[in-house]
């Protein structure tokens, strides 16, 4: 469980986050939406503490500045918005974390993390530098699961994928989420669509605000009648916060 | 007064300098204008800076090459060192950028001449021995620690996003820098002009010091291993300069409580 108490964040005198508070239910999927700008990231990297913020962050009964730093990123792995990949083939990115955390993945941990993001063991020996944008989000994904964190934060997972390798994405976390059942999982999007597919827990930000929090089946039965697709989430900010955008 | 009167001859001689000076920096200036490299003004100033320290240098000179108490020797480094941990400062724009140059040169140079010193191979009681080697190990160590630090800098703000990624795998930003290899590359950018010149050493790179042996009448052997030495003192002194101001550079780069790039 992660629980968010009125967070300021500010970076360059300017006020990126608002006065937040939610929470993150434990072994849930959670979906953080809001338009571009919201500061969906921003409130990600700040649960990794990689900005400095004012007010609290609990993770497990403790503030998350009780952690060591180090040790609060092992178990609260970040997977960024654009994917990263080290120097090297996809085993060396595999192994990198064991270069802080003194382990080594078995040839047989291997193969499974690269079958839990669907990548093919062909690529082992690939250079990750040459895989395509989407290979190295799911090894970008790997890499982080290698460390077996307590929560895992995805930042726009699939962003740069197609409509089809979208769905095999979220395919990959509903999996993720039935198969570790002790995993917190939080999703950023922009994508009500996406939202509509995954997760259980729904927190609507804007302009640094949490406009909604709720599960996600009383975020839509509230404000989609029917399943229609293509409600606009414009239309749902505007009917909350009364401003027409 | 302590300038010595000059001869005819040696009139003539600075006329030709001045003159060979003056077409060169034509050249300098030619190309700098034709490839726009904006260096005609840098040269110019470092030029008249060197020329009048290099005078109030041999002004000093006498004086200085009299002093043989050991604790004097070694102010007088620190005096180099200051300059050159200034000299620094003014090239790479980072907090607290003097002191930790301070901190590295001092550490370097006195470890150095330590060693030199107490083993017997520069005589301390010769300071027109001592104090020009002095210079040239704080001349070098702030050479190569410039270009050092010069890289690190320059890779870190390329490889922003690695260094972050690896920060969210846990790694503190000392060993995020080690592991993405961006220490010892930068530590081999800092030494590779001197190493250029020690594998050219006699080839192409006549090193002045040898020269000034020789025209003093010592043994070429002597001069030889002498040089040899010397080259030694500046790689050392350069590699544990590079190494105490990366150490402090990097705790400096990084914010010491999200463990983030500052800059
Ligand atoms: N380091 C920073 N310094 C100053 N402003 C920042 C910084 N990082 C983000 N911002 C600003 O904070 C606001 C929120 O940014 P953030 O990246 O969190 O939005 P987001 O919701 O993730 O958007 P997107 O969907 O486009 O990724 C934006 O206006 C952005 O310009
Ligand atoms: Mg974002």
């Amino acid at each position: 469980m992660i629980i968010i108490n009125e967070l300021d964040l500010v970076l360059d005198d300017k006020l990126i986050l608002n006065n937040i508070s939610c929470k993150f239910p434990v072994s849930q999927v959670s979906i953080i939406i809001g338009r571009s700008g919201a500061g969906k990231s921003s409130l990600l990297r700040s649960i990794i503490r990689l900005y400095k913020y004012s007010g609290n962050i609990i993770f497990e009964n403790n503030d998350i500045n009780d952690y060591e730093v180090n040790i609060l990123r092992k178990n609260i792995a970040y997977v960024g918005q654009i994917p990263i990949v080290f120097p090297g083939n996809v085993i060396d990115n595999l192994n990198f974390p064991g270069k802080k955390w003194n382990t080594v993945l078995t040839s047989d941990e291997i193969d499974r993390l690269l079958q839990i993001v669907g990548l093919s063991s062909n690529l082992k020996t690939q250079e990750a530098s040459n895989l395509s944008v989407g290979e190295k989000q799911r090894l970008h994904l790997a890499r982080a699961l290698s460390l077996k964190p307590k929560v895992l934060l995805l930042d726009e997972p699939s962003s740069a994928l197609d409509v089809i390798s979208k769905q095999n994405f979220e395919e990959l976390i509903i999996k993720l989420n039935e198969n570790n059942p002790e995993l917190t999982i939080i999703i950023v999007t922009h994508d009500l669509d996406q939202a509509r597919r995954i997760g259980e827990h729904l927190i609507l930000l804007e302009q640094g605000a949490v406009i909604t929090e709720s599960s996600k089946q009383d975020f839509f039965n509230k404000f989609i009648s029917g399943t229609k697709d293509g409600t606009m989430l414009e239309n749902i900010i505007s009917e909350l916060t009364g401003v027409k955008s | 007064m302590i300038l010595p009167s000059l001869t005819a001859e040696d009139i003539s001689l600075i006329l030709f300098q001045l003159l060979s000076s003056t077409i060169l920096l034509v050249i300098i200036l030619f190309i700098s204008k034709y490839k726009a490299l904006n260096i005609g003004n840098r040269i110019i100033t470092a030029g008249i800076r060197g020329f009048l320290q290099l005078l109030t240098l041999s002004l000093f000179l006498t004086y200085i090459f009299s002093i043989t108490s050991i604790v004097y020797q070694f102010l007088v480094l620190a005096f180099m060192i200051v300059f050159g941990a200034l000299t620094i400062s003014k090239r790479i724009d980072v907090d607290n950028i003097f002191w930790l140059e301070i901190k590295a040169l001092s550490v370097s140079v006195y470890v150095v001449m330590s060693i030199v010193t107490i083993i017997g191979a520069i005589p301390i009681s010769h300071p027109e021995i001592f104090i020009p080697i002095g210079g040239m190990a704080v001349g070098n160590a702030m050479n190569i620690s410039y270009l050092t630090l010069n890289s690190i800098k320059k890779e870190i703000d390329n490889r922003k996003d690695q260094i972050e990624a690896a920060l969210c795998l846990g790694f503190t930003p000392e060993l995020a820098i080690e592991e993405l290899q961006i220490l010892s590359t930068s530590l081999s950018t800092g030494v590779t002009p001197s190493m250029n010149n020690l594998r050219t050493l006699g080839l192409v790179f006549i090193p002045g010091l040898m020269t000034g042996l020789l025209i003093g009448g010592i043994n070429p052997v002597t001069a030889a291993i002498y040089q040899i030495m010397i080259f030694f003192v500046i790689i050392a002194g350069g590699l544990i300069a590079s190494i105490v101001a990366s150490k402090l550079f990097i705790d400096e780069l990084f914010d010491k409580e999200t463990q983030n790039y500052r800059y």
